[in-house]
């Protein structure tokens, strides 16, 4: 009770009492575009040119835009959904196994070059997309892998390699070691040491590592340009990107779609929002 | 079967030696100790035996099986370790299970023996009502049995542990020992028992190996390195409180024998340790003698040391009793129950047990006689 | 001596990852370099001199020609102006705002909002950006249509001298999450009793910031700043959707000129040059990272 009060003092004080209203009023401005996302997204684009979105009173709530932007003739938004889930899952699950495995052995072995190849690891970490694209697309042609899925999971898997192999070592790094050992001395081998005592022990990690993976393969948008040039091949992003016609911008349409684009992220945000949070420091704060 | 023998065993991490050059013969069915104060090598031994680190130089046995670089799995080693490394994911019964799953093939075992074993230790330490929990949820003594049970359900060769007992508060620690000795002895497998608690080490092995500074100071019964130290980091590091030792120096004798000069009397030394003094022509060393093996009094008698009480430090049923002989010299004198109540500033007079006295050189800290 | 055997165990635990980072990564990275000098065959810096000096204005890296719009800058110095803009401005909000919000009630909330613009996808932040920047639906231009200011009550990504503007203040309002974060958890990391003993010294919420907070989230400022700088120059998606570069090239950035070379221009060559231009500014800041993280990796 007594902390109670005293944080309630403090919260009356003048300084304080400004200070929360600055903190608000920012958070406000940085809320109203997606405030003005969303009305635009549930009410007819003729209303919302005319009146502005922000003027409520009278305001006809439909979700004609939502229908229109999932079941669009040329860019289909439910199509767009299917894509990215099927790029997305496989370039999260693939690359956190094979990323793992190697972590585990830059955290728990020592081997030749080892710190050379970490360097080399963390400085991948820093390199721009640009610089791998045009290569990557000549090859892939050849192989007949453009504009198929396969051949954009696994450019996702290999980009995405590098920092979780960071993030996962790191991760391991704070485990106990004498768990291992226990394993060890009871016979087990190093792969079966690391699928039954140390993966089940990463599971936050690796859970951290996943979710940052697929919202950000989820988001992307430079490598699907390149390598999925087949509109029905297009993911969610390429969608919505393209709805903006040259000339008419129907805002309500490409609202609608932005909503659809962006609640899978924020979903996996907020109902993981612990697991996100630990992985996304992880990337930074730690590197 | 479960005879250790280390030869000349060496490992150094980086610039430290950790190990440097250790010979130990452990005997098949022995409770054997490793004693020493931190950092001393005593758990890189454990470690080396386990084949959790190979050594840099010398060999390690194990029923004349030269096991130096083996992989722990192919040691039939067991180990308990100071936190139990329990798998926190795993049930008690799954932990307990590990080490046979992963020789189910060698070992030849069904589910059902396994689970037989499982079952038959868990029994025999008292934890079969928490085969299901994790060990989240166990006590930490609770733990420890569980520790115990992993490592004894495969039938290991030897027995290792890092201070199994360390991370349990003292009435249990009291407890756990007094068991571990008698299951020790009923299943009669080689123990190898790594601490730094004098007084476990005494209470529970048929040998302690004393270490320091990554080489054995002794190997003995701990009668043996009680009575007869053969360094003065024994003698100190054995014993509650630890041995006294009195700085004295060599000095010309009466008779033919040099004598001690020591902080309040001067004593002839006996025959054998003058005969080692003379032929290394030593000049100073430590006279050490165990706080029981002093009488105090307040009457003087014939050959008795004259002393001023420091300050009496009650035991319960003994006390310690600090006495200034001069030049800044406190004797440590246990006192089995006081007939005499005994206060700072009396003067008293103690009178040593000449046959239990220790000479120790100086400069080498080497027992003399 | 008999030796231990060197085990296998560590390479077939690697060789999967490097294999994947070998052929998607490494391969490729240097096959861009190769091309950016290759043509026809021989190397030289032909390709370089060609790429530099070019002022179209979708492929300008450095000056656009004479008589356009003003500022008649490239892509280059898109990148840059936008690193002078962006940095000081999303550091120093994302501090005082971890730093107010200690006394902020339901702190946790505003941060979760200023945190999303970092969950959404960029295609969709730069979006918003052209959404609210918009004359017909956005609030940019109406707020300064009542203020008064014609010259700003339109549609700023439709004009070479506010389109770029534009965008950076986008990208703040998508970035300040990032600083927010990391400086919100090394606020955390300093005991609260330095701030305690400040304020009984009689230091008032000017001197706690500048004088106790500020040095001792320095490392936390330079991982904002080496961040941030990153995450300027690889700058693509929002502009994409936002200006596609325009008009004119007034808002165009380096990894928009090299996607306009490759899938526009179909000029390989010259695309793998202003990627490897790209990469060279990012190793600076890249190596830094990799050179700390090997350092705590310690």
């Amino acid at each position: 009770m007594a902390v109670r009060g005293s944080r309630l003092r403090l919260y009356l004080r003048p300084d304080v009492v400004l200070i929360n209203v600055i903190a608000w009023g920012i958070a406000l401005v940085w809320l109203l575009p997606f405030i003005g996302l969303f009305m635009v997204s549930v009410r007819p684009y003729g209303e919302v040119i005319v009146r502005g979105w922000w003027n409520i009173a009278g305001a006809t709530f439909t979700m004609d835009n939502y229908i229109k932007a999932w079941g669009h003739e040329s860019y289909s938004i439910a199509q767009g959904y299917m894509n990215s889930l099927i790029v997305a899952l496989p370039s999260t699950v693939i690359p956190i196994i094979t990323a793992s495995l190697a972590a585990y052995a830059f955290s728990r072995f020592s081997f030749p070059l080892k710190s050379y190849l970490f360097l080399t690891i963390i400085l991948l970490m820093a390199l721009p997309q640009q610089i791998v694209v045009v290569p990557l697309f000549l090859a892939m042609r050849s192989l007949g892998l453009v504009n198929t899925f396969p051949g954009i999971i696994l450019v996702h898997s290999g980009w995405g390699m590098a920092w979780i192999i960071f993030f996962m070592k790191n991760f391991f790094d704070l485990l106990p070691r004498e768990v291992e050992e226990a394993a060890k001395v009871d016979g087990a081998s190093d792969f079966k040491i690391f699928y039954k005592i140390v993966l089940p022990l990463s599971l936050p990690g690796i859970l951290s590592a996943s979710v940052l993976q697929f919202t950000w393969v989820w988001s992307s948008f430079f490598f699907e340009l390149i390598f999925l040039v087949d509109p029905s091949k297009w993911v969610i992003t390429q969608r919505i990107a393209s709805m903006k016609g040259e000339y008419l911008v129907d805002w309500g349409l490409i609202a609608a779609g932005s909503v659809f684009a962006m609640a899978v992220p924020l979903l996996v945000y907020v109902l993981l929002q612990k697991y996100y949070i630990r992985g996304f420091m992880g990337w930074t704060v730690k590197g | 079967m479960g005879e250790v023998f280390l030869d000349g065993v060496v490992k150094r991490f980086g610039r430290v030696t950790a190990v440097n050059g250790v010979t130990l013969r452990i005997r098949d069915g022995e409770f054997f100790v490793l004693l020493g104060p931190s950092g001393c090598g005593k758990t890189t031994t454990l470690r080396l035996i386990a084949g959790l680190e190979f050594p840099d130089e010398g060999r390690i046995y194990i029923d004349g099986e030269d096991v130096t670089y083996k992989d722990p799995k192919d040691r039939n080693v067991a180990m308990v370790f100071q936190n139990y490394a329990l798998y926190p994911h795993m049930t008690v019964f799954d932990n307990i299970a590990f080490p046979l799953y992963m020789r189910r093939r060698e070992l030849g075992l069904t589910k059902e023996e396994i689970r037989k074993r499982v079952v038959e230790v868990a029994r025999l330490l008292r934890i079969d009502d928490l085969l299901n929990r994790k060990p989240g949820q166990l006590s930490g003594g609770q733990q420890q049995r569980v520790a115990l049970a992993r490592a004894l359900v495969r039938r290991p060769r030897v027995w290792l542990m890092d201070e199994p007992l360390s991370n349990l508060d003292a009435l249990l620690r009291l407890a756990m020992r007094a068991e571990l000795k008698k299951l020790q002895k009923d299943l009669g497998i080689t123990t190898v028992y790594v601490t730094h608690d004098q007084a476990e080490a005494m209470s529970m092995a048929d040998r302690i190996a004393v270490m320091n500074e990554g080489r054995v100071v002794q190997v003995g019964s701990p009668e043996d390195v009680y009575l007869e130290p053969r360094h003065v980091f024994v003698a100190t590091f054995i014993g509650a409180p630890p041995m006294n030792l009195i700085e004295c120096k060599i000095v010309e004798g009466v008779g033919p024998n040099p004598a001690l000069e020591c902080p309040g009397f001067t004593r002839p030394l006996p025959g054998d340790a003058a005969r080692v003094v003379e032929a290394r022509g030593i000049k100073s060393v430590y006279l050490g003698v165990r706080p029981e093996f002093i009488a105090i009094s307040k009457a003087e008698t014939p050959g008795s040391i004259p002393g001023i009480v420091y300050v009496v430090e009650p035991l319960g049923s003994e006390h310690v009793v600090n006495v200034n002989i001069g030049e800044d010299t406190i004797l440590k004198v246990k006192v089995l129950g006081l007939r005499e109540k005994l206060r700072p500033g009396d003067k008293v007079y103690l009178n040593i047990d000449w046959s239990k006295v220790k000479i120790f050189d100086k400069a080498t800290g080497e027992v003399l006689a | 001596m008999g030796r231990r055997r060197t085990s296998l165990t560590p390479i077939l635990f690697i060789i999967p990852a490097f294999l994947f980072i070998l052929t998607i990564v490494i391969g490729p990275s240097l096959a861009t370099v190769y091309m950016s000098f290759s043509v026809e065959g021989k190397l030289t810096l032909e390709k370089y001199f060609e790429v530099v000096t070019e002022t179209s204005p979708k492929k300008a890296l450095v000056l656009l020609p004479e008589g356009l719009e003003p500022p008649p800058w490239g892509a280059l110095v898109h990148n840059i102006v936008w690193m002078a803009i962006h940095i000081p401005l999303v550091t120093l909000l994302g501090l005082f705002l971890a730093y107010i919000l200690r006394y902020t009630i339901g702190s946790s909330i505003v941060k979760a909002i200023i945190f999303i613009g970092m969950v959404i996808p960029m295609v969709v932040g730069g979006l918003i950006i052209r959404f609210m920047f918009d004359k017909d639906v956005g609030v940019v231009p109406i707020v300064f249509d009542v203020l008064g200011l014609e010259s700003l009550a339109k549609t700023w990504t439709s004009y070479p001298q506010l389109s770029l503007l534009a965008l950076i203040l986008g990208s703040v309002w998508l970035w300040t999450g990032f600083s927010l974060t990391v400086y919100s958890a090394a606020l955390h990391a300093i005991p609260a009793s330095y701030i305690e003993a400040a304020r009984i010294d009689g230091a008032g919420h000017w001197h706690i910031f500048w004088k106790i907070v500020f040095p001792l989230v320095k490392p936390a400022t330079i991982i904002v700043v080496i961040m941030t700088m990153l995450w300027d120059l690889k700058i693509f998606d929002i502009v994409y959707v936002a200006t596609l570069g325009g008009p004119g090239g007034s808002s165009n950035v380096l990894a928009l000129v090299m996607y306009l070379y490759m899938a526009r221009a179909i000029d390989y060559n010259a695309a793998a040059v202003v990627a490897v231009i790209l990469t060279l500014l990012t190793i600076p800041p890249g190596l830094w990272l990799a050179l700390r993280g090997v350092r705590s990796g310690r």
